[in-house]
């Protein structure tokens, strides 16, 4: 990658098959912690990423619980170097 | 940048701005409520979400006739893709409709494919109406309480996945309340394909990136755009999209000078300056919207600057090597100059110096690296003014104020670059615009 001109950042839907895989990236551990105080009554948050994405039961809170961890990794490692306002 | 997403992707996208004031736990409270109040809606009017592949093109026109006729039993949630080949579009159904069947019945020549999508919702419909008002309070109140924030003006702008009628662009807004208000469209279709083209076609955006799968990308490549498209859709591609973006920065940081990176047209460079140069600095009266006074960040600005003294440059047979272009008056040398500091690696000097003494009357240094923060600094030996704004260094509104001052003047003399004279930091607010 040898530039960037104008970059849109997008989020998927509902229907994305987050990989448990990225339950190990790093930094996860604390947007995990970060999400998991918006749910005091469970469920854990780390332990729904770390389940095999056929195995989780399919429902639009766990949906939007999952979507919520990658892009909050993912921005917290790509916004500083984003250069972004 | 622009940030933006399919459905749920949006209040998600808005994590790469400033709208959450405390960051992933802002965006944790408002997708755990989405969510939430979505699950609950669910359980009072069950609905399935189907992609539809459709052979054949005819704008959508036969299915989203066909759904009206369905007494709201059926309902275009997404118009996701059109090509010359075929259309995808989703559909949400009522829980217990065989959509399939009915689809194939209906359409029998059309109907490639049915897909029951793994989504328990029946979202972009009124099934979904009872957590619109809700949500939007829950919004709203975060919003009162400081939780959620407008972008900054001129920064990174969300765009909405919703148009709210067929033939106009999405909605594109820094404005926290129309932010909400698209956030809040949780049963109004997504049109996924017009959101792109207005990236592409009105903001001239030439790279996207999806956070967390693949699936945008593919149906972005499908439709044919000329953009680089990225996924990242596992740690290790975030990983290396982590060491891209940190070695592009180096680049950057090498070949800064000459090389802005938001492609500004000298036009739009000019317009820059000149809000610069007219913006009055006295109405500044809070530092966190210092990045974004005249209506520009200090990033455009920067790119502005950079852009217009290459076209000074190039259309003027007196600039002298080494980045330097000098003007004279009868009393003083105005020098603007590109140099390099070992400690923010590119700056822009404006030099105003006694043509009998060569004794320094001002010098105007404004960063060129790629911070957040103006790191810049003035020194005006006429009147004593000395300032220095940087890293780790507490400087008060007065500062920046006067700072901005100087800003104007670098930018109101590259504008009259071509006149008689030489302006002061101090006629400026008398002064005419060019």
């Amino acid at each position: 990658m040898s530039q960037i001109g104008r970059l849109a950042i997008l989020s998927p839907g509902q229907g994305t098959a987050i990989l448990p895989d990225w339950a190990d990236a790093s930094g996860m551990k604390d947007v995990c912690n970060n999400i998991q105080l918006a749910l005091p009554d469970g469920p854990d948050v780390q332990k729904l990423l770390m389940t095999p994405a056929e195995q989780r039961l399919v429902s639009a809170l766990n949906a939007h619980i999952l979507l919520s961890a990658v892009v909050g990794c993912t921005s917290n490692q790509l916004r500083p170097h984003l250069n972004q306002s | 940048m622009t940030i933006s997403g399919h459905s749920v992707g949006l209040p998600a996208s808005l994590a790469f701005s400033n709208f959450y004031s405390d960051g992933v736990q802002g965006l944790g409270r408002v997708m755990v409520q989405r969510g939430s109040l979505l699950t609950e809606a669910q359980s009072r009017e069950p609905g399935e979400m189907y992609a539809v592949l459709w052979k054949g093109r005819d704008g959508f026109t036969s299915l989203r006739d066909w759904v009206k006729t369905t007494h709201q039993e059926i309902w275009v949630a997404c118009f996701n893709l059109e090509t010359d080949q075929e259309a995808q579009v989703v559909l949400t159904v009522r829980q217990g409709i065989d959509i399939e069947k009915v689809l194939k019945d209906r359409f029998t020549s059309n109907i490639k494919r049915v897909i029951k999508l793994p989504i328990a919702l029946g979202a972009h419909s009124p099934l979904v109406e009872s957590a619109v008002r809700k949500f939007e309070s829950f919004l709203n109140d975060m919003l009162l309480h400081g939780s959620l924030q407008s972008l900054n003006q001129g920064g990174t702008i969300f765009v909405s996945d919703h148009t709210h009628q067929e033939q106009i662009d999405p909605v594109a807004s820094y404005d926290a309340a129309v932010i909400i208000k698209e956030l809040t469209s949780l049963n109004e279709p997504v049109r996924f394909q017009r959101m792109i083209m207005y990236l592409v076609n009105n903001l001239g955006v030439t790279d996207i990136w999806e956070i967390g799968s693949d699936i945008l990308t593919k149906m972005i490549r499908e439709m044919g755009f000329n953009v680089n498209l990225r996924s990242i859709n596992k740690p290790l591609e975030l990983d290396n999209a982590v060491r891209d973006l940190a070695n592009l920065g180096m680049v950057n940081r090498e070949t800064r000078v000459g090389s802005p990176i938001l492609e500004l047209g000298v036009n739009e460079a000019r317009t820059i300056l000149e809000a610069v140069a007219n913006f009055d600095e006295t109405q500044i009266n809070d530092l966190s919207s210092f990045n974004g006074v005249g209506g520009y960040t200090h990033e455009q600005i920067r790119d502005a600057i950079l852009v217009y003294f290459s076209h000074l440059f190039d259309t003027h047979e007196n600039a002298e090597n080494g980045n330097k272009m000098v003007k004279n008056d009868t009393e003083r040398d105005l020098t603007l100059e590109f140099s390099f500091d070992p400690y923010v690696s590119g700056v822009f000097v404006t030099r105003l110096r006694s043509s009998s003494s060569n004794r320094l009357l001002i010098a105007n240094v404004m960063s060129l690296d790629e911070g957040e923060e103006w790191r810049s600094g003035v020194d005006d030996t006429r009147d004593g003014v000395r300032i220095s704004l940087e890293v780790d260094h507490v400087n008060t509104l007065e500062d920046f104020k006067h700072l901005f001052r100087y800003a104007r003047w670098t930018c109101a003399n590259m504008l009259t670059w071509d006149s008689d004279g030489i302006i002061l930091p101090e006629e400026l607010s008398n002064r005419e615009r060019r």
